[in-house]
């Protein structure tokens, strides 16, 4: 062990850093860009988006953890018209595509990635499937959500009617994976806004 | 409001959770209110103390089944000691737990919850300076760097520091370095004297205190005890962790820490 280059250490860096962290944060930043530009480190996030400050997206997560900030589904929303609360969806679940159907099955409104076919047949198929599916549990009340994960694709739509208005459904592909309160909070805004949207 | 002291180190072996225990331990005994909390998701805390990883309920239980966490508190035999357990975490699950720890708020809800009832929270952390880790430097005023005293771990303390100056700039401004506490030092070995000697001479914010390696810390280990509750003559690496307790709290005090109560004292009659 009298190898002088076996005992040796490089603490330079560490003292440089021990340095910093007795100075002020506010201070440190102003050097902070000079120094990432010298960083010895390959900074893989350069290459992958920034992860953003958001509570986690995936199922199991999401429903184990109550929000803790408000977030923009908990905030009220206005809509004057279908486009606007599917362009609202769509920004909030990240869906790729959004249509509403009216209670005989027809698209009144679509936005995003649309298919050749159009969104036509999913709709019809989805107003028999909710009848359908209600009689399951014919007490537990009116279904208000459904949640398809296929091979290849994900689909949720949400049953939207009050006592004063018609049934519309609003369908939303490849939506991020939504917690059961956030489903509730997005029906919500739905339904609070039925009567203005046209 | 608690001083919130996170055991971080990038290596393994360190002895974080020997020194998370201890120091918790000491402080009780010096009569603050001490809750140590166990996030390493091996539940390093509750196997120090020989309970088995099914044993105790906790954190984890709080995240499937939103358990109340002052029910998952344990009260020690020492007056000023509790412990929140890691709780019966399922080793398959870690990789969720270590997503939960960092995509949610659960540690700042989980502390916001207690930290009024502690003078002092310090939480044991996983190995390394993943998600968990980070979790908890975001949500500490403190941390404390346990450097075991070989080459390894001196050379990988960037790694470290760098993380720790990296959430100070960008997520905690209030987070301040206690010091970097050495350990298993043996002096009369050359290896374990090199490395302390760089330390001493080339880094800053190195405490006064170090740990010595010691066979107690072993039989402490296999009794599932602190080593201050081991019987026989009192240890002195026992007296090491008082006098690294009473130095952490003097550095609080210079950082401008929350002091509490504790370290007011009253007028005493002699006669």
């Amino acid at each position: 062990m009298s190898d002088s280059n076996a005992t040796s250490y490089d603490l330079l860096q560490a003292q440089q850093i021990l340095t910093l962290l007795k100075k002020n944060p506010c201070l440190i930043s102003k050097e902070r860009d000079s120094e990432e530009a010298t960083s010895p480190y390959s900074k893989l996030s350069r290459l992958a988006p920034p992860k953003q400050a958001e509570p986690c997206r995936t199922t199991d997560t999401a429903e184990l953890i109550l929000p803790a900030e408000p977030k923009s589904e908990d905030i009220p929303q206005t809509f004057t018209s279908w486009e606007n609360c599917i362009t609202w969806c769509m920004t909030l679940t990240r869906a790729e595509a959004a249509f509403v159907v009216d209670s005989q099955g027809f698209i009144i409104a679509c936005r995003g990635r649309i298919p050749s076919q159009g969104y036509e047949g999913a709709g019809a198929e989805l107003i028999c499937s909710i009848e359908q599916l209600e009689r399951i549990a014919p007490d537990a009340g009116r279904l208000s959500c459904i949640d398809l994960e296929f091979d290849k694709k994900r689909l949720v739509g949400f049953v939207a009617a009050s006592d004063e208005t018609a049934l519309y459904i609003v369908g939303l592909m490849e939506p991020e994976v939504l917690s059961s309160t956030a489903k509730h909070k997005v029906l919500n805004q739905i339904i609070n806004n039925l009567p203005t949207m046209d | 409001m608690a001083n919130i002291i996170s055991v971080i180190s990038s290596k393994g072996g360190a002895g974080k959770t020997t020194v998370a225990l201890n120091l918790a331990v000491a402080l009780a005994e010096k009569g603050s209110n001490t809750l140590l909390v166990d996030i390493d998701p091996l539940g390093a805390i509750g196997l120090s103390l020989a309970k088995s990883d099914t044993e105790w309920t906790g954190i984890a239980e709080y995240i499937v089944e939103r358990y109340p966490i002052e029910d998952a508190i344990i009260k020690t035999k020492l007056p000023y000691l509790s412990i929140l357990p890691r709780g019966r975490l399922d080793p398959l699950d870690i990789a969720l737990y270590e997503e939960v720890f960092y995509s949610t708020k659960m540690l700042q809800d989980i502390l916001k919850t207690v930290e009024d009832k502690f003078q002092y929270i310090i939480i044991d952390t996983p190995s390394g300076l993943g998600m968990v880790t980070r979790s908890a430097l975001i949500e500490s005023n403190f941390v404390l760097i346990p450097l075991q005293a070989e080459p390894l771990s001196l050379r990988s303390i960037s790694q470290t520091l760098r993380v720790i100056n990296h959430v100070r700039e960008q997520e905690n401004v209030t987070l301040q370095l206690l010091g970097i506490l050495a350990t298993m030092v043996q002096l009369h070995q050359d290896t374990s004297f090199q490395v302390m000697k760089a330390v001493w001479g080339s880094l800053s914010s190195v405490l006064e205190t170090y740990i010595p390696r010691a066979d107690v810390f072993s039989v402490a280990s296999e009794k599932g005890l602190p080593i201050a509750f081991l019987g026989g003559k009192y240890p002195p690496e026992a007296l090491r962790f008082e006098l690294l307790a009473t130095e952490i709290e003097n550095t609080i005090q210079e950082l401008g820490g929350l002091t509490g109560e504790a370290n007011e004292r009253q007028q005493r009659d002699l006669l």
